[in-house]
C-alpha cells in the first residue's frame, strides 16, 4: 500500500500478512506511518494504491463487508459520554449489522466477561479511565471480528488499564484472531508478538519475531535492536 | 436504510440528554421569552400610564395680562401651576415640564378683535415633558375655541359658518395593527430560530465527535458514509423545527394572552391567525430548516474541535441574517424574481401570509426552491462526508 499526505509520503510499498492466531506488531517511531497504515488496513483512509484484505475481502471493493469482520481500537478513541456503557456497547453492535436481539445478547455477554456489570448504567462519562477502557474494548468486540486492529492501544493508559489492555489482546489469540497492533514500547512488543515489521519513514524496513530481529543485529535488548536497525 | 434509523435514535436521545441543548431547545423559548415578554410590555404600559396619570408642574408667565386664560389652566386637575425665575431653564433643568409664555398684551388683542400668540416651552427629548405640553395645548385650544364661539355668537353666527365641512378618515384595514408587528417580527423569527435551533446539533454531532474521538470509531463499523450523514443530518434538522416550532407557539400563546394583564396594550396588538397561515409558516420554515442543518453541517464538519466550529458558524450566522432584515423593510412586496431569493422569499412569504395574502403560487415556487437549495446543500453535505482529508484533518 501507498499513502501520500500533502507533500509527504506517510506509507511507501507497506505490505505483510498476518494468520489466525497471530499477534503482529507494528513498531515505529512516532511519525513512522503506523497510524496511517493502520487507518489504510480499517479502510478509514483509501490508499493512493494497493489494497487490504480482511478474510479475502478486499477493502477496496467491498469495505461494508471487509469493515464487518474487523475490530479497532486506538488509545485515543473516545466514547459517547452521554449514552450508558451498556446502550455505548449495544449501538456499536447495531452498527455492526447486528439484529436487535443479538446486540442485546452480546453486549451483556461482553459486560459480564469484561467484569463491568455494576458500571452497565452508568454514563460513559462518569466512567474512570480504566472502566472507559474496558467499554471501549467491548465496543471493539460486540460483532465478535475475527480480524482485530490496534493503534497503540495502551497509549495514555496507567499500568492497570495498560494491563488489562495487554490481557485482552492475549485472549483474544487465543481465541484464534488475527491481531495488528502498534506501539513505540518496545518491551510491550517484545512480551506480545509473534512477529514485528519494524516501520521507518513509511517503509517497512524488517519483519521478523522478536527473537530473530534481536539476532540479526546481535543484539539483547530489543530496544537497541530496533535502533540498529532504524539507524 | 436501517442504519439511519439507529444513527437518528441514538443521536437524538444523546442530544436529549445534553443538558446545553434541552436549555436553548426547551426551556428559552418556553419559560424565558414568555417572561421576557410580558415582563417588558407590564413595564413599558405601566410607565406610560404612570407619566400620564401623573400631575405635571408647568409655569405660566404673564399671568396678570390673561386672567381668563390662566384661570383655565388653574382649573385643570392634571397641571400645577408653580413660580419659577427662568422659564426656558426650569424646563430643561426639569424642575416643571413645559411653560406658557403670554404676550403682556394678550387680553387686550383679543378684546380688540386682534390675534395674540402664546409659546409653549418644553422639552421634546423627555416623554414627560411632551405629556405636559400635549396638555397645556390641549387646554389653551379648548380656550380658544371658547372665544371663537362668543365672538361668533356676539355677532349672530353659527359656529358651522367657519366650518364648511368635516373630514374623517375611516381605517378600513382587515389586518389588525398586532398582525402588522408580527407579520414584521416573525419571518425574522423564523430564520433566526431555524437557524439557532440547528447550530449547536450541528457542531456537537460533527466538530464534537472529533474532539472527543468518536467519529473515528463510526467510520470503521461497516454503516456507508451516506446513511452516517444521513442520521446525524435528520436529528440537527429535527432541533431546528422542533425548537422553532416550540418558540413560535410559545410566543403567539403570550402575545395571545400575555397582553391581558395589561388591558390597553391588549386592544391595540390583537392579531388573528388562520390555519393557512400556519400552514404557510410551516411550509416556509421546513425547507429553511432542511437548507440551515445542512449548511450548519457541512461547516463544522471541517473543524477539529468545538470552539473552532464555533468561530467557522458566527460569521455565516451574520451572512445569514442579512437577507432576514428584508422583513422590517417597509414596501417591498413578493414577485417572481424575488420568489427565487434565497431567504429573502421566506421571509416576505410569511410576512405577506400573516397579513392575511396569501398567494399559493408565489408559497409553492418558494417551497419547491429552497427544497432545492437546501438538496444541493445535503449533497454538498454528502461529498463532504466522502473527504478523508476533512475528516482525519490533523
Amino acid at each position: 500500500m501507498d499513502k501520500k499526505r500533502g507533500t509527504i509520503t506517510a506509507a511507501q510499498n507497506v505490505s505483510f500478512e498476518v494468520s489466525r492466531g497471530e499477534i503482529f506488531g507494528l513498531l515505529g517511531l512516532n511519525g513512522a506511518g503506523k497510524t496511517t497504515t493502520l487507518r489504510m488496513l480499517a479502510g478509514l483512509l483509501k490508499p493512493d494504491s494497493g489494497t487490504s484484505f480482511i478474510c479475502d475481502i478486499d477493502m477496496n471493493r467491498l469495505p461494508e463487508q471487509a469493515k464487518a469482520r474487523l475490530g479497532f481500537l486506538t488509545g485515543t478513541t473516545g466514547l459517547y459520554g452521554r449514552l450508558k456503557a451498556r446502550e455505548m456497547i449495544r449501538y456499536f453492535g447495531l452498527l455492526y449489522g447486528l439484529a436487535e436481539r443479538e446486540a442485546t445478547d452480546r453486549t451483556e455477554k461482553l459486560m459480564e466477561m469484561l467484569g463491568m456489570t455494576e458500571f452497565a448504567d452508568v454514563k460513559c462519562d462518569k466512567l474512570s479511565a480504566g472502566t472507559r477502557q474496558k467499554v471501549s474494548i467491548a465496543r471493539t468486540l460486540v460483532h465478535d471480528p475475527e480480524v482485530l486492529i490496534l493503534d497503540e492501544p495502551t497509549a495514555g493508559l496507567d499500568v492497570i488499564s495498560g494491563r488489562s489492555v495487554v490481557e485482552f489482546i492475549r485472549q483474544e489469540k487465543q481465541k484464534g484472531k488475527a491481531i495488528i497492533f502498534s506501539t513505540h514500547v518496545m518491551h510491550e512488543a517484545e512480551k506480545l508478538c509473534d512477529r514485528i515489521g519494524v516501520l521507518h519513514a513509511g517503509r517497512i524496513i524488517d519483519i521478523g519475531s522478536p527473537a530473530q530481529l534481536k539476532d540479526k543485529t546481535g543484539r539483547r535488548d530489543m530496544d537497541d535492536a530496533f535502533v540498529a536497525l532504524v539507524t | 436504510m436501517r442504519f439511519i434509523r439507529i444513527i437518528y435514535y441514538k443521536e437524538l436521545l444523546d442530544t436529549l440528554r445534553d443538558r446545553r441543548t434541552i436549555i436553548s431547545m426547551i426551556v428559552v423559548p418556553i419559560v424565558l421569552f414568555p417572561l421576557l415578554t410580558v415582563g417588558f410590555s407590564s413595564f413599558t404600559a405601566s410607565m406610560v400610564e404612570k407619566s400620564a396619570a401623573e400631575i405635571h408642574k408647568i409655569a405660566v408667565s404673564g399671568r396678570d395680562d390673561a386672567p381668563g386664560l390662566y384661570a383655565a389652566i388653574d382649573s385643570s386637575e392634571e397641571l400645577e401651576i408653580v413660580a419659577v425665575d427662568s422659564l426656558e431653564k426650569a424646563v430643561n433643568e426639569k424642575s416643571i415640564r413645559a411653560a406658557l409664555i403670554v404676550p403682556a398684551d394678550f387680553d387686550a388683542r383679543v378684546a380688540a378683535m386682534d390675534s395674540a400668540a402664546l409659546t409653549i416651552l418644553y422639552n421634546a427629548a423627555e416623554t414627560k415633558s411632551d405629556f405636559a405640553a400635549d396638555k397645556l395645548a390641549e387646554i389653551v385650544g379648548a380656550y380658544r375655541s371658547r372665544l371663537l364661539t362668543e365672538r361668533l355668537n356676539e355677532r349672530g353666527l353659527s359656529p358651522r359658518m367657519i366650518r364648511p365641512f368635516d373630514i374623517v378618515r375611516e381605517n378600513v384595514a382587515r389586518e389588525k395593527m398586532g398582525s402588522f408587528l408580527l407579520s414584521m417580527f416573525l419571518p425574522y423569527l423564523v430564520i433566526i430560530l431555524s437557524m439557532v435551533g440547528a447550530m449547536y446539533t450541528a457542531i456537537d454531532l460533527t466538530a464534537g465527535e472529533k474532539e472527543r474521538g468518536t467519529l473515528e470509531t463510526i467510520l470503521v463499523t461497516p454503516v456507508p458514509r451516506w446513511q452516517l450523514a444521513a442520521g446525524k443530518f435528520l436529528t440537527i434538522l429535527t432541533t431546528s423545527v422542533v425548537s422553532t416550532i416550540l418558540a413560535l407557539t410559545s410566543m403567539t400563546v403570550t402575545l395571545a394572552f400575555g397582553f391581558l394583564s395589561t388591558r390597553s396594550f391588549t386592544e391595540s396588538f390583537a392579531f388573528e391567525i388562520s390555519a393557512s397561515m400556519v400552514i404557510v409558516v410551516l411550509l416556509m420554515m421546513v425547507p429553511t430548516a432542511c437548507l440551515f442543518s445542512a449548511l450548519l453541517m457541512t461547516v463544522s464538519i471541517f473543524a477539529k474541535s468545538y470552539k473552532e466550529a464555533q468561530s467557522y458558524v458566527s460569521p455565516l450566522m451574520f451572512i445569514l441574517i442579512l437577507p432576514a432584515l428584508v422583513s422590517f423593510v417597509p414596501g417591498i412586496e413578493l414577485n417572481v424574481q424575488l420568489a427565487f431569493v434565497p431567504l429573502v422569499n421566506i421571509c416576505l412569504s410569511i410576512r405577506e401570509a400573516l397579513m392575511g395574502n396569501i398567494n399559493w403560487l408565489y408559497i409553492s415556487i418558494i417551497f419547491i426552491s429552497t427544497a432545492l437549495y437546501a438538496a444541493f446543500a445535503i449533497f454538498i453535505t454528502h461529498r463532504i462526508f466522502q473527504k478523508e482529508s476533512v475528516l482525519f484533518r490533523t
